[in-house]
C-alpha cells in the first residue's frame, strides 16, 4: 500500500468525523482538534488509529497521540507525512 | 516558671499528661521550674510527672469535673480557678495548655494578663489565642496548613512530627536489640481489653502461636483487665506489662506492634518498629498515604469493623516477613527522631534553630523508559496501600470479576503471598524541589501479569488499573504494548488469556488492536480462562486470548 498524500488524509478525516455526526460546514478541517473540537473520546481515537492502519496502511506510535503538535488534523497530517 | 494546664478527667487524657511531662522534664533539665494544674489528682499522675514539678488541681472532688467539651461557662470557670492557682506560684511567665476543653476564650484570660501562652493541640478544630501552637499530627501535605485559620497571624505555628513530645530516650541510640519472635499488643493508657482478647483468640489457634513471645500492655485506665488475665493465664508465652510509665524498651525489642494508633505512632516510628494499628477514637483515623510517609503501612482503620481471624493471619504473615516489613519503616520519607521535646523546649526558651529540610527518599529505579516522561518500574512493598486504594476505586473495580471492595487486612496478607508480577507506570513531572530532588513520583497505573499452568500448557493472565483518573488512552496503549513485549521475553511460549468487561468498549478495542481474539468455547484457552477467572460470566465478559 503506497503512502497516502495530504488530500487523501484530509478525505479520511472528513469521512471519519462525518460518520460520527460532526458537521464540517463552515469549518476548515485542517484546523480542527480531535478532542477539543470534534469531541472524540479515547474509544473513537483508538478506532481512528486502527482505521488509519487498516484503510491507509499508516501506523501511529501511541506516544505521537499524546504529542500536542498532533492534536489537530493539520498537525497530525504533517507528522504522518514527515 | 512554666505552668502546664493539662487534661486529666475521668481516666481520659493520659497522653496529654505524658507528653507535657516529657516537655517539663526537658525544661527542668535546662534549669527552669515547672508546675502542673490538673483537673483532679487521681493519684497515678505522680508516676508520670518529673521530679521537681509542682502539682495543683482545680477540683478536690472528681465529680466536680463534669465538663465534656468546651463551653463559655466552663472555660470561664476553669480560667478563673487556674488564675487563682497561678497567682500563688511565683515568677510564672509562660502558660502551656494541653486540654481538649480549653480554647481561645480560656487562653485570652492569660494573654491579656501578659503571660506567654503555648498551646499543644492536634485536632485542627479549635480556635486558639496564643503565642505558640504545637501540633505534632502528621497530615501529609495538609500538615503545613493546619490551624492556619484558627489562630492569629501573630501566633507561631510549629507543625508535624518533628515537634512530637516523646520521652528523651527516643532521641538516643537504642541499647536494646529487636527480638524476632516478640509481639507487643497495646491499647495505650486505657481501652477495653476485650479488644486484645478478641485478637488473641484466633491467634492462639494458629500453628505458629507457640513460637511467639507476646507482651500485653495493660494501661492504668484499661477496662476488663481481670477477665483478660483469667482467659490468658494458661499461656506461658504471654506476659503482661503493667505499671510501666515508659514502654521504650518494649517498643525497641518488639518485632511487631499491634494496637491502637494514638500516641504510640511516633514512638514506634522513632524505634523503627513495624506496626499493625487500628483506630479507637475518631481523631486516630488517619490518612493511609500520609501514615506511609512515617513508615507506617499497616493501619486498619476502625477497630469495630475488624475481622479478628484476618488480623491474626496478618500478624503471623508480617512476623514471617520481618525483613521486608522492617525495611518499610526504616526507609520512611519523614524522619521521626525523638528530639521533639528538645525542639519545643528550645522554642519556648528562645533558643530555636529551624531544622534543615530533610531530603526526600530517592526515587525507585525504573525498569524501562516508555517515553520522555513515562517509565515503568517493578512494584515494591511501599506500593502496598496505593495498589489497594487504586484497585478499589469504583472506576476500576466495577469492571473486574470481583467487584466487592477488598479490605486492608485481606490485601496485606495477599501482598506477602501472591505470585503476581506487578509494575507501576510512573509519569514524572521532572520538577525539582528546594533540595534538588524530584517531586514525589506520580504513579498513574498499575499493571500486572501472572503465569499459570493449565492442563500442561502455559498461560498468562494479567490486568491493569488506574491510580486516580488521570490515565489518558495513549498511556494505556503504551503500557499494554510494553507489557506484551516484556512478557514475550520473560515468558516465551505462554499464551495470554483474559476476560474483558463487555461494557468497557475502549479496552475491548485496545486488546483487539493488540492482537487479542475471542477464545473459542470449549478450547483449552477457554477452559483455562474459566479456571483463572471463575467469577467471569460470558454474558458480562469477553473471553480473549493472544
Amino acid at each position: 500500500m503506497s503512502k497516502p498524500n495530504s488530500q487523501e488524509l484530509l478525505n479520511f478525516f472528513s469521512t471519519f468525523f462525518s460518520e460520527r455526526g460532526f458537521s464540517l460546514e463552515g469549518k476548515n478541517i485542517g484546523d480542527l482538534r480531535f478532542v477539543a473540537d470534534v469531541m472524540l473520546d479515547s474509544f473513537e481515537i483508538l478506532s481512528m488509529v486502527i482505521q488509519l492502519e487498516t484503510d491507509l496502511g499508516i501506523q501511529i506510535p501511541p506516544e505521537e497521540l499524546a504529542n500536542e503538535q498532533n492534536a489537530s488534523v493539520d498537525g497530525l497530517i504533517t507528522t504522518l507525512l514527515s | 516558671m512554666f505552668v502546664f494546664r493539662v487534661l486529666n478527667k475521668d481516666g481520659r487524657g493520659l497522653g496529654h499528661l505524658v507528653r507535657c511531662a516529657h516537655l517539663a522534664k526537658c525544661l527542668i533539665s535546662k534549669g527552669r521550674h515547672v508546675a502542673f494544674i490538673l483537673d483532679f489528682q487521681y493519684g497515678y499522675e505522680r508516676d508520670y510527672l518529673p521530679t521537681g514539678a509542682k502539682v495543683f488541681s482545680l477540683y478536690s472532688n472528681h465529680n466536680q469535673c463534669a465538663v465534656e467539651s468546651s463551653s463559655e461557662q466552663s472555660e470561664a470557670e476553669d480560667a478563673a480557678l487556674s488564675v487563682a492557682i497561678i497567682k500563688r506560684i511565683p515568677d510564672v511567665d509562660t502558660v502551656v495548655v494541653d486540654h481538649y476543653a480549653l480554647t481561645a476564650q480560656w487562653e485570652s484570660t492569660f494573654t491579656r494578663a501578659g503571660y506567654r501562652v503555648a498551646v499543644i493541640d492536634d485536632t485542627n478544630q479549635r480556635q486558639h489565642q496564643c503565642d505558640f501552637l504545637f501540633d505534632q499530627k502528621w497530615d501529609g501535605q495538609a500538615t503545613k496548613t493546619r490551624y492556619a485559620h484558627l489562630v492569629d497571624n501573630s501566633c507561631q505555628r510549629f507543625l508535624g512530627p518533628e515537634y512530637a513530645l516523646l520521652s528523651d530516650v527516643y532521641g538516643q541510640v537504642s541499647q536494646y536489640k529487636r527480638c524476632s519472635n516478640t509481639l507487643l499488643l497495646s491499647l495505650g493508657g486505657g481501652g477495653d481489653l476485650r479488644i486484645l482478647s478478641a485478637i488473641l483468640e484466633p491467634l492462639s489457634k494458629h500453628s505458629r502461636f507457640s513460637e511467639l513471645v507476646i507482651k500485653l500492655v495493660i494501661g492504668p485506665q484499661a477496662s476488663n483487665v481481670e477477665p483478660l488475665k483469667k482467659q490468658l493465664a494458661h499461656f506461658d508465652n504471654i506476659r503482661f506489662i503493667e505499671n510501666e510509665t515508659n514502654l521504650y524498651q518494649h517498643y525497641c525489642e518488639a518485632a511487631l506492634f499491634v494496637g491502637a494508633l494514638g500516641t504510640s505512632l511516633y514512638e514506634l516510628a522513632a524505634c523503627k518498629t513495624p506496626a499493625i494499628t487500628f483506630a479507637l477514637a475518631s481523631n486516630q483515623v488517619n490518612d493511609t498515604l500520609a501514615l506511609e510517609q512515617l513508615g507506617h503501612y499497616f493501619h486498619l482503620d476502625d477497630v469495630n469493623s475488624l475481622e479478628m481471624d484476618k488480623l491474626a493471619q496478618l500478624i503471623v504473615t508480617l512476623m514471617a516477613n520481618q525483613e521486608r516489613v522492617t525495611s518499610l519503616i526504616e526507609n520512611a520519607s519523614m524522619l521521626v527522631d525523638g528530639l521533639g521535646v528538645e525542639r519545643v523546649a528550645a522554642i519556648l526558651l528562645g533558643e530555636y534553630v529551624p531544622p534543615k529540610t530533610e531530603p526526600l527518599s530517592a526515587p525507585i529505579a525504573p525498569l524501562a523508559l516508555l517515553k520522555n516522561d513515562l517509565s515503568v518500574r517493578e512494584v515494591v512493598d511501599a506500593d502496598i496501600n496505593r495498589y489497594l486504594l487504586s484497585r478499589n476505586q469504583s472506576n476500576n473495580s466495577a469492571r473486574m470479576t470481583i467487584k466487592a471492595e477488598i479490605d486492608k487486612a485481606q490485601h496485606y496478607y495477599w501482598w506477602f503471598s501472591n505470585r503476581r508480577h506487578s509494575y507501576a507506570i510512573v509519569k514524572n513531572n521532572a520538577t525539582l524541589n528546594n533540595c534538588g530532588n524530584t517531586k514525589e513520583e506520580n504513579v498513574v497505573m498499575y499493571i500486572w501479569h501472572q503465569a499459570l499452568l493449565f492442563d500442561n500448557d502455559n498461560f498468562l493472565i494479567g490486568g491493569w488499573f488506574t491510580v486516580g483518573r488521570q490515565v489518558t488512552f495513549d498511556i494505556a496503549i503504551i503500557a499494554l504494548k510494553w507489557q506484551l513485549t516484556h512478557t514475550a521475553v520473560m515468558h516465551p511460549n505462554h499464551m495470554w488469556i483474559a476476560v474483558i468487561n463487555k461494557d468497557n468498549k475502549f479496552v475491548n478495542l485496545l486488546n483487539k488492536y493488540m492482537g487479542f481474539s475471542q477464545s473459542v468455547v470449549g478450547s483449552k484457552a477457554f477452559s483455562a480462562t474459566l479456571q483463572a477467572f471463575p467469577l467471569a460470566t460470558q454474558s458480562e465478559f469477553n473471553f480473549v486470548k493472544l
